[in-house]
């Protein structure tokens, strides 16, 4: 059974001067049980909203709301069986540590001996034994954060959600803190919801992400399916760092295609597609599946440049390398060896090499008009 | 050349600021002499040995002591009429004060927290008693009471007059919408979502206002509470149209002797007004600026 199930959820706000803004635009989302999600998205893109509605904050403008297979609709956010950890904290200032995380055992009217055990286990569950008489103020934002967690897992909800829970963290703690949350969950089997803007962070922790823009679902998969094989640009732009090159399908047969890029670069690639000869297609190449060389390297037909540009990252070396007069292409090299760190200046012309079929295609794209142009121009001869 | 009109002008610069604030500092300290300077002689002769406030003949406590007869029941007919004055002042406050703190907070509350047809209405309508003139009020409920007594005679036969009652509604009147405004504030500047993080960990609305929300503005309230009662305590006008006969509180009543003969016990009690209005405002005002 999944523990979350969106069916057709759309939200829409009614506005100032009752205009109305879709926040969220026909979500349908599958999250199994004991699983770590996460929604992934630039800001605005509705993923607060999303997580809201599963909460019982705010009621789908149409689609429904099912937790472990029930629907939701009627049921408050106290009668759900979930716990969010807000991104603000959200903890009681007028209440202590200990009182902040008995809050939810008191609201189940539980005996105080069976509330003391609980708050203490899950103190320690998060490490913050000894602080259960401070108030938040007096707390750094870790242990802050730390409180947040222990008030939600106390509970033991089947669902547990995060709003960027580590947003105000520095970037040391929110990698401890990644790991930590991680492990619990898989100690826990409690299945998270889990939403954040950082790709990074959505591909360390999750067992599937779903990618979102402008209150839509583009893609959902485990963080290897979303970052090798994203199917469309946004998603293959918003997850690391992708090179795109646009061109025409100009061959086609059942072992792939041939894309000629700027009308002068032809590039084969192996792919079970069919893209209809004339297609216009972006090419998507991650900058650490191309190796580079020096001119003349490699006998077999590959792609050849000019280095435009060498940036030292210390573990590895990025080059720009420019193609065809309109298009270049980032190739990221490990720093293997001291030895040839400064192997190719700017200016220099070197091969790209790639395997084929870590080359993505997208039956997308749109020619620059400069192309269209010099394409014309061509057939006018 | 450009250099040195530059400079001449930075020169200026300087001057007219130091100037300005010359002028402003001057401005500062003689309004706030103008402010208090009549406050402060009335402190002062209320420690005078004259019974005439004009001149000063030198220290005395008598006026205070002269007061504090009154409540061993020695004093004589007028400190005794001051004490009631006072009583009245007191019962009017406290009552009007407990019932405009629980209204204000709630129409504080729902104006913050609810959506409602006509809410932006009973915005306006609830600042028109801090705005209005006290005269007004009071004439207008004045007209009100009036009229209401002379319907209930018509409809029941029972007369009803003005006294300690009417002051008491009219007092009520005008302190809801300084305690809403208060507890507002206070209500707008709350998380929100420490509210919807109660309501997720299972608080229903109730729990989450009682364990939550109030223990939050209680601080908003007391001090909206406060500002009532000093506003109650400090009111002549509206009393003065809406108290009738034998109904005089302490503001009422001085102003009743002075035009007879003013006894420097008038000083002597202002003065104790003065401090009791300065304690209650300043704590008032620090649980406004209590953080949460
Ligand atoms: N109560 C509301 N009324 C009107 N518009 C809203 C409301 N809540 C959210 N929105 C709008 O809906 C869109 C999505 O908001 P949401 O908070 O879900 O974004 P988000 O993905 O969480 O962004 P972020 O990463 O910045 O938190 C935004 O454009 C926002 O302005
Ligand atoms: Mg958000």
């Amino acid at each position: 059974m999944n523990a979350v199930e969106l069916v057709g959820v759309s939200k829409v706000f009614l506005g100032k001067n009752k205009r109305e803004f879709r926040a969220v635009h026909q979500v349908s989302l599958q999250i199994p049980e004991g699983e770590f999600f996460s929604l992934l998205g630039p800001s605005g893109c509705g993923k607060t909203t999303i997580l809201r509605m599963i909460a019982g904050f705010e009621l789908p403008t149409t689609g429904e709301v099912y937790i472990q297979g029930e629907q939701m609709r009627d049921r408050p956010p106290f009668h759900r069986p979930v716990n969010t950890v807000f991104q603000n904290y959200a903890l009681f200032p007028h209440l202590t540590v200990a009182e902040n995380v008995a809050f939810g055992l008191e609201m189940e009217n539980l005996p105080r001996q069976q509330i003391r055990t609980r708050v203490g286990d899950a103190l320690a569950l998060v490490r913050l034994n000894g602080l259960e008489d401070r108030r938040p103020r007096q707390l750094s934002g870790g242990q802050q954060q730390r409180v947040a967690l222990a008030r939600a897992i106390v509970k033991q909800p089947q669902v547990l959600l995060f709003d960027e829970p580590l947003g105000a963290l520095d970037l040391k703690l929110r990698k401890e803190m990644q790991l930590e949350l991680k492990h619990m969950q898989q100690q826990l089997g409690i299945t998270f919801i889990y939403v954040t803007h950082d790709q990074e962070e959505a591909l360390t922790m999750s067992d599937q992400i779903a990618v979102l823009q402008e209150g839509k679902v583009l893609q959902v998969g485990t963080p290897t399916e979303i970052y090798e094989q994203p199917n469309c640009r946004f998603v293959a732009d918003f997850i690391g760092e992708s090179n795109f090159l646009v061109g025409r399908v100009i061959e086609q047969d059942s072992g792939g295609v041939v894309v000629l890029v700027d009308e002068t670069l032809p590039i084969s690639i192996p792919c079970s597609e069919t893209f209809p000869v004339g297609k216009v297609v972006t090419l998507v190449i991650r900058p650490e599946k191309a190796t580079i060389h020096p001119a003349h390297y490699l006998d077999q037909p590959c792609l050849a440049g000019i280095v435009t540009e060498v940036v030292y990252l210390g573990t590895d070396t990025r080059f720009v390398i420019r193609l065809t007069p309109q298009s270049t292409i980032v190739v990221r090299r490990q720093n293997i060896y001291r030895s040839n760190l400064d192997c190719f200046a700017i200016g220099e012309s070197v091969q790209i090499q790639m395997a084929s079929d870590s080359i993505q295609i997208l039956g997308e794209g749109q020619l620059l008009p400069s192309q269209t142009f010099t394409a014309s121009r061509r057939e006018n001869r | 050349m450009i250099t040195s009109s530059l400079e001449k002008n930075q020169k200026l610069d300087r001057w007219t600021r130091i100037i300005g604030q010359r002028l402003l500092e001057l401005t500062a300290i003689l309004s706030i002499i103008f402010l208090y300077l009549p406050i402060i002689i009335l402190v002062i002769y209320s420690f005078n040995e004259s019974r005439l406030n004009a001149v000063w003949r030198g220290f005395t406590l008598k006026w205070y002591q002269s007061l504090f007869e009154g409540v061993a029941g020695q004093a004589d007919i007028a400190t005794q009429q001051i004490w009631n004055a006072l009583f009245n002042s007191l019962w009017v406050g406290g009552i009007s004060t407990l019932a405009a703190t629980v209204m204000g907070t709630l129409i504080g509350l729902a104006m913050e927290r609810f959506r409602f047809q006509g809410k932006s209405a009973l915005e306006a309508l609830l600042f028109l008693p801090i705005i209005i003139p006290d005269i007004t009020m009071g004439i207008s409920l004045l007209i009100f009471f009036s009229l209401l007594f002379q319907l209930i005679q018509t409809l029941t036969g029972v007369r009803l007059v003005l006294g300690l009652p009417t002051v008491i509604i009219g007092h009520i009147a005008f302190n809801i919408s300084y305690v809403a405004v208060i507890v507002r504030t206070r209500i707008a500047e709350l998380d929100p979502t420490l509210e919807e993080a109660a309501l997720d960990l299972g608080a229903n609305e109730w729990r989450t206002f009682y364990r939550i929300t109030l223990p939050l503005i209680v601080p908003g309230i007391i001090s909206g509470a406060l500002l009532a009662f000093t506003l109650s305590l400090d009111d002549f006008v509206i009393t003065f149209f809406t108290a009738g006969v034998g109904a005089t509180t302490l503001p009422v009543f001085i102003y009743g002797m002075i035009k007879l003969s003013v006894t420097p016990a008038i000083n002597a009690i202002s003065t104790l007004m003065l401090v009791a209005s300065l304690v209650i405002l300043v704590s008032s005002l620090a649980l406004q600026r209590q953080k949460t």
